[in-house]
Order: C-alpha cells, then structure tokens, then sequence
C-alpha cells in the first residue's frame, strides 16, 4: 500500500503548476529504476486498463522520448517531449507534449519528478509546469479536451 | 455562462482560486449552493460582523461566484458555479491522469516487491548449505 497523494495547484507567469507528493514503500533505487528503465516504465505507464504499445523512452540528458497509451477499445493516447534533467536516483525531468488536432495537442509543458528517500521508503514529488491556464483550456477543441477527458475517465 | 471583461478573463484562474482559499468563503460558498440568501442569512453562522462577511462576498463576487441583486435595501446573493466548473474541470483532468498514473506505479513497485521477497525465500534454503 502506498500512502495518499497531496495535491496542490498553483499559478505562476508560465501557466499552472500541478504538484503531487505521494510516498511509495519502496527503495529510492527501485522507484528511479520504474521510471528510468524503458522496461519496467512499460509495465506501469498508463492507467489501470491500458496498455503502452509504443514506450520509447531511454533517459539521456536532450534525448527525446514518445509513449502511446492504449484504452481497451483501442484508441491511442500519444505523448512525447524532450528529457531536461536526468540525475539518478534524484530527479528525472521532461518536456511534455500530447499529440492531438486541438490548438492545445501541441502545447509545450514541463514535468519534473524529484525522489527522497525515507529510511527505506520513497517520496516522489510530480511538478508539471507551464501547463494551460483555465482560458487556453476554455479554448481547447472538443477533440483534444474530451480526448484528455475520456482518458481521465478510465482512470 | 460567466461574463469576464477581458481585463478580468486573463486572472480568472487566480480569483477562482483565491476565492476558494479561504475556509469562511468555502462554506458561504456550500451555503449558496442550497439556495439564495441575504447577506444577513450568509453571515449568521460565522462569529463575525457584518462587515467582515461583506468583505468575503466581495472576493466571492470578483471571482464570479456571486450574483448580488438588491431588493430594497437587503442584497440578495446567488450562487454563480460557473468558474467553480472551470476550474474543477480544468484540475481533474490532469490531477486524475497523474493520480493514476502514480497508481500504477505503486501497483507495479508492490508487485515487484513480492517477487522480490519470494525469490529471497526460494534463495533461503541454499544459503544454508
């Protein structure tokens, strides 16, 4: 069992900013390996019903990645960017683009993930940054928000 | 619909989230979403003047949460969940992909565990000899 994630949800000059703390009962080694390891990545990427078809992921600092998330019914959820920061087993960082029709499938966002180690557990800090704020979202076409929408639903 | 002027549209967000910083605001808020009610009405659970209370609504009016309309000399205020909408929808979609995202993870790190901790028991007999 891990323990609850703290959500938290900011503004600053680039956008909104979305952070996650959640506490995972599991060596810092093991947790940096599930995200830096192309292999294990595959096993948990995606939420609990999908698959990750395409997962071509191999941190190196400027290297770029892309992850195709598929829902049961086949449809496909790419994502793609560019890694930033890559410091095991502390933080893993990234671009963090959807593909998509909307005017916002391209928008350009920043996910940082930090790791402490707890005496044998692990806190993992999600920041994403730069994400679009309530007036680009009232914006998105109906193809890019409700395909992020359906996504979340699955969850 | 919420109506902005275009000075307000870029800060939405910010108010929104302003407004809803603040516990009083939150339960003037759960208040309006059982109905309309006066200032007076709004005011009279909490352990403060009226002044102070006005001073909330405010907040709650520039982010768009409440409609005043006046009837004689009593305001009375509506709940406006417009922007509560906006930004509810706009934080769940990405709060709930990233929640199950580290869902799976920690599914995938418990499982891993186990296997872990099973193969050191197959290993225990050995380390014996």
């Amino acid at each position: 069992m891990s323990q609850a994630a703290t959500i938290e949800i900011e503004r600053n000059d680039e956008g909104c900013v979305l952070e996650i703390e959640h506490v995972f009962k599991a060596t810092i080694e093991d947790v940096y390996a599930a995200w830096s390891d192309p292999k294990r990545l595959a096993k948990w990427w995606g939420p609990q019903g999908m698959t990750c078809p395409v997962c071509d992921w191999d941190p190196a600092p400027g290297g770029t990645w892309r992850t195709c998330m598929q829902s049961p019914t086949g449809k496909q959820y790419c994502v793609g960017g560019k890694f930033t920061d890559v410091a095991p087993p502390t933080r893993l960082a990234f671009t963090w683009m959807w593909e998509g029709e909307g005017p916002n499938g391209g928008v350009d966002t920043h996910v940082t993930i930090d790791l402490q180690d707890l005496d044998g557990m692990t806190r993992l800090k999600l920041t994403h940054t730069r994400l679009p704020d309530e007036e680009s979202a009232k914006n998105h076409s109906d193809g890019w928000t409700s395909s992020f929408i359906d996504l979340a639903e699955i969850l | 619909m919420v109506k902005y002027s275009a000075s307000e549209a870029d800060s939405t967000l910010d108010l929104t989230f302003q407004a809803l910083a603040d516990p009083t605001r939150r339960a003037i808020l759960g208040r309006l979403a059982e109905g309309e009610a006066t200032a007076g009405e709004l005011a009279a659970p909490f352990e403060m003047s009226l002044p102070a209370v006005s001073k909330h609504l405010k907040v709650l009016e520039k982010a768009g949460f409440l409609i005043r309309a006046r009837d004689g000399r009593v305001h009375r205020c509506n709940l406006d969940a417009g922007p509560m909408q906006a930004a509810s929808d706009w934080i769940s979609t990405y709060r709930n992909f990233w929640e199950g995202q580290l869902g799976s993870l920690a599914r995938y790190l418990e499982t891993e565990q186990k296997k872990k901790k099973e193969e050191d028991k197959k290993n225990e007999p050995s380390s014996n000899d």
